[in-house]
């Protein structure tokens, strides 16, 4: 088997000689360093590395540059090595092309088995993102949705869920939704304690609906989008007593191996809001998410998948296809549209 | 769990040099309150810290990191400023650090350190700052803190290399090796000069020039930059000076030259004296400064140059400086001279009386007070090493102490000489010429016996009688050598009986007893296994070695 070529890239030593050792258990991985960016750019395109780890944190040429100019001379996949207090550089690398995240212990994490198996994880993650997806233009841009077709009936909600290349993904839907939606969106989006609270603002500043993290017990409204906190399970609820719908969190166990986890959510927008339900997988590695889907079909509700082409990683968008469950594939560009249209149609067949 | 301890040294090697970084920059930031790139060079050492204490699981020192770390982000985006009182505490902050990261212990624990007070502070600096009486006292608790880390660390200074580290005994062994070398050399040089083979001394030849290259590798591995032990003074330097009132401007030169690893941790603490002694007691106060028309910030300079084989050390001042008249009548006061001996010595030779043993510990109560504290202990220190010091004063202008250290504390390059039946060594360093004087060309002047090269003045020591043998005028030959070193500025001649050859010798210390007697700087072993001393030709100078011995002539 050809060995995989990760180059790690951080100005600390030590940080790299402990990704080196780790990386290292795997026979099947070789390693290159790169105390800086512009010897990680010089070995990038000396060594060809299959998966870049780049440090954030870096004197003169910081990593979110670095990476910018990776992705214009030899875009590469890469992962960025971050600390818990930086997440808008994080989301602005994700947005730049970088595959995913990972997050360097802190000392409110156990410290290196964390980082152990996420780095390992990621790592193999990222070696099967096909290159032709790291240079991910256009993500900026916004198609038309008429905002006069917008007409409310009935009950109806819009689940996603989203996992590795989710974040940009998710700007872009929710910067397509119209102003006068007027469902309430729930997304589920894997990420590390410490990330969902400056995820969120950047949703809601890129949005023309209201974007906020979910809050345990509040009433769900119309044309709110929530997105679930890190290290919580996000459900809906509709009281028997109540005549509105309310938002639960718990520390339940991990489902899936994550919290938040997808299925979980879906299933409760299943249960409450029925055949107005529709549910979106975008990218993600793994298959939370399929199980959901899978209920919200068979509670007459509609779902759509991100396709193969425009996925990161097309890992629970396939798993969900596998389920049977899905009514539509489509490009990141055509979900938002998609979704308004499900919408739409669920209220006409009525 | 995994096993962290083999990452123990790269951690401490990294994190002790990314504090270093953040030391200098936060002087920088003194300097400059609102420069945005030392900010951010602030935030990232802090930052950088934090995520290798996480990662190695030393919550405590994260937990610290991470509020040094938050400080700097709020004055990164400006939300506080960078007022004296947070910069102190950054200071105090890395202290705690420190110490915390030189008590790791070998398996890897981190060492229980209350950081209560310290976090208390920084969570308050990054409020806004201290203000109440509350605060003060809080404040003081981490002087106390700090206070004793700061002894910690003069306990445990080891800076770090930035190359292959190699523990320093073995660096020892191997000099001490190559010292054993040099003495079988010299041995064989011996032999070969006794029996006259000529093969051996064909091999002999290319024995030297192999032993000769090995020496000098070895010594150049000892090596290592001043500034491995300069760094830490700017901070020092800014803490007394704050402490004291005073303003003090710091400039470090030549931090790139280098010294023997062991003479370099040797002068640690005689520097931290004499830059201790220039802030405390060298500049004057502001206002003092501005009323004799002097800036009000007060320079004080650390200088290393190169100079012939060894290095210079200089720290220098442009304080009130050392009135001479006052050094003497302080000396007369308590006996360490006599009211003649006072009138014969020039200014210059009166500023280095301060080094006397026990000369500043007697004249607390005046104006001097201090100014030479611990300078008879720094004097001893480098002397020990086989270096110098020398102290030269301007009243009103300023002082400068200036160090000159040999290359390497083992081997040095010597003068043999004969003085009856032994032979010495003098270390070629502080040898300006060898002349042969005509016995009628002794002068007197000012009652000691001179002889005049190129118009200068050169007084002679009679070694012979400075050893107490028997010597009377009709022991001076008709023409005699004279070794004419130079120590600090001045020439002194040393009579001798003959003038062997010039070698590599192994210098080996003195025993207790030996070590009291005056003029003795060691031990070396010659080639034919015989024991030589080393002459240590600054005692020679400074005490009364030379008497008044050939009075026929006198000079007008």
């Amino acid at each position: 088997m050809k060995p995989v070529k990760v180059l790690i890239v951080d100005d600390s030593a030590l940080m790299r000689v402990i990704i080196k050792d780790i990386l290292s258990t795997e026979p099947s991985i070789e390693t290159e360093k790169a105390k800086d960016g512009a010897e990680a750019l010089q070995k990038i395109i000396s060594w060809s590395p299959d998966v870049v780890t780049l440090d954030v944190a870096m004197p003169k040429m910081d990593g979110l540059k670095t990476l910018k100019r990776i992705m214009q001379i030899h875009p590469t996949r890469v992962l960025m090595l971050s600390g818990l207090d930086d997440p808008k550089t994080v989301f602005d690398a994700l947005k730049e092309g970088a595959i995913d995240f990972i997050v360097k212990p802190s000392s409110k994490r156990s410290g290196m088995e964390d980082l152990r198996e996420e780095l390992l994880a990621k790592v193999n993650m990222a070696i099967h993102v096909d290159l032709d997806k790291i240079n991910r233009d256009g993500l900026n841009g916004r198609t038309q949705v008429r905002e006069a077709d917008f007409k409310v009936r009935g009950k109806k909600a819009v689940a996603i869920g989203a996992s590795s290349g989710g974040p940009p993904a998710l700007e872009y839907v929710v910067r397509n939704f119209p102003a006068n939606f007027a469902y309430p969106i729930f997304i589920v989006q894997h990420l590390p304690v410490g990330f969902s609270t400056s995820f969120a603002k950047r949703l809601d500043s890129a949005s023309k609906l209201k974007v906020k993290e979910a809050k345990h017990g509040e009433v769900i409204k119309g044309g709110v989008i929530y997105l679930a906190p890190a290290g919580f399970h996000m459900t809906v609820d509709k009281p028997k007593s109540e005549v509105v719908e309310i938002i639960r969190l718990d520390k339940q166990p991990r489902v899936n191996g994550v919290r938040p986890s997808v299925d979980r959510m879906m299933k409760s927008v299943a249960d409450v809001y029925g055949k107005g339900s529709v549910g979106v997988i975008l990218t993600g590695m793994g298959n939370d998410g399929s199980e959901g889907m899978k209920k919200i079909k068979e509670s007459n509700g509609k779902t759509i998948v991100q396709d193969e082409m425009s996925s990161v990683v097309f890992g629970m968008p396939a798993s969900a296809i596998k389920l049977d469950c899905v009514d539509k594939v489509s490009p990141l560009k055509k979900i938002s549209g998609d979704i308004m249209k499900a919408i739409s149609n669920k209220g006409d067949q009525k | 769990m995994e096993d962290m301890s083999k990452y123990l040294d790269l951690f401490k090697e990294e994190a002790l040099e990314i504090l270093q970084t953040f030391n200098d920059a936060l002087l920088a930031l003194e300097e400059n309150p609102t420069e945005k790139q030392v900010i951010e060079e602030l935030f990232r050492a802090a930052h950088s810290i934090k995520g290798m204490a996480a990662t190695m699981g030393f919550d405590d020192m994260a937990d610290l990191t991470h509020k040094m770390e938050s400080l700097m982000d709020k004055v990164r985006k400006d939300e506080i400023e960078a007022t004296t009182p947070l910069i102190d505490v950054l200071f105090k902050s890395s202290d705690v650090l420190h110490v915390m990261i030189d008590q790791i212990g070998d398996e890897g624990s981190e060492s229980k350190v209350n950081l209560d007070s310290i976090i208390k502070n920084l969570e308050k600096a990054a409020t806004g700052g201290f203000s109440s009486s509350e605060d003060i006292q809080k404040k003081k608790q981490v002087d106390q803190q700090t206070e004793t880390s700061k002894q910690d660390q003069a306990e445990s200074k080891k800076p770090a290399l930035r190359t292959v580290r190699v523990k320093l005994e073995h660096l020892d062994n191997l000099m001490n090796l190559v010292g054993e070398l040099v003495i079988s050399k010299a041995r064989l040089d011996q032999i070969e000069d006794d029996h006259k083979f000529p093969e051996l001394s064909e091999i002999l030849d290319r024995i030297k020039t192999i032993l000769g290259d090995l020496q000098h590798e070895v010594m150049q591995v000892r090596m290592v930059p001043v500034g491995q032990v300069f760094n830490r003074y700017p901070r020092m330097v800014r803490d007394i000076a704050h402490e004291l009132g005073k303003e003090v401007d710091f400039a470090v030169e030549g931090s790139d030259i280098e010294l023997d690893r062991t003479i370099l941790d040797e002068i640690g603490d005689p520097l931290v004296h004499l830059l201790r002694n220039a802030v405390g007691h060298g500049i004057e106060l502001p206002d003092e400064r501005e009323k004799n028309g002097k800036s009000r910030i007060g320079t004080i300079r650390l200088i290393a140059r190169r100079e012939k084989e060894g290095a210079v050390i200089e720290v220098s001042d442009d304080g009130k400086g050392i009135d001479p008249e006052q050094i003497k009548k302080i000396a007369i006061e308590k006996g360490f001279i006599t009211q003649q001996e006072a009138e014969s010595l020039d200014e210059s030779e009166a500023t280095q009386l301060i080094c006397l043993p026990g000369f500043t510990s007697t004249c607390q109560t005046t104006s001097l007070s201090g100014r030479g504290v611990g300078v008879d202990a720094v004097k001893a220190k480098i002397a020990s090493l086989g270096g110098t010091l020398y102290i030269k004063s301007q009243l009103c202008k300023g002082t400068r102490f200036i160090m000159n250290l040999p290359p390497s504390l083992a081997i040095i390059k010597a003068l043999l000489v004969d003085i009856k039946d032994e032979t010495y060594a003098i270390s070629l360093k502080d040898v300006a010429e060898v002349v042969e004087v005509n016995r009628n060309d002794i002068k007197t002047v000012k009652e000691e016996d001179v002889i005049v090269i190129r118009d200068e003045v050169v007084p002679l020591i009679f070694l012979r009688q400075f050893f107490n043998s028997s010597f009377t005028n009709e022991d001076i030959r008709e023409i005699f050598p004279v070794v004419v070193v130079e120590v600090e500025d001045k020439k002194k001649g040393l009579v001798v009986d003959a003038i062997k050859s010039q070698q590599d010798v192994v210098i080996k210390p003195l025993n207790e007893m030996l070590r009291s007697v005056e003029g003795l700087g060691g031990a070396t072993i010659l080639g034919n296994g015989k024991v030589a001393f080393i002459l240590d030709v600054r005692n020679l100078s400074l005490t009364s070695g030379r008497r008044r011995i050939y009075e026929e002539t006198e000079v007008d």
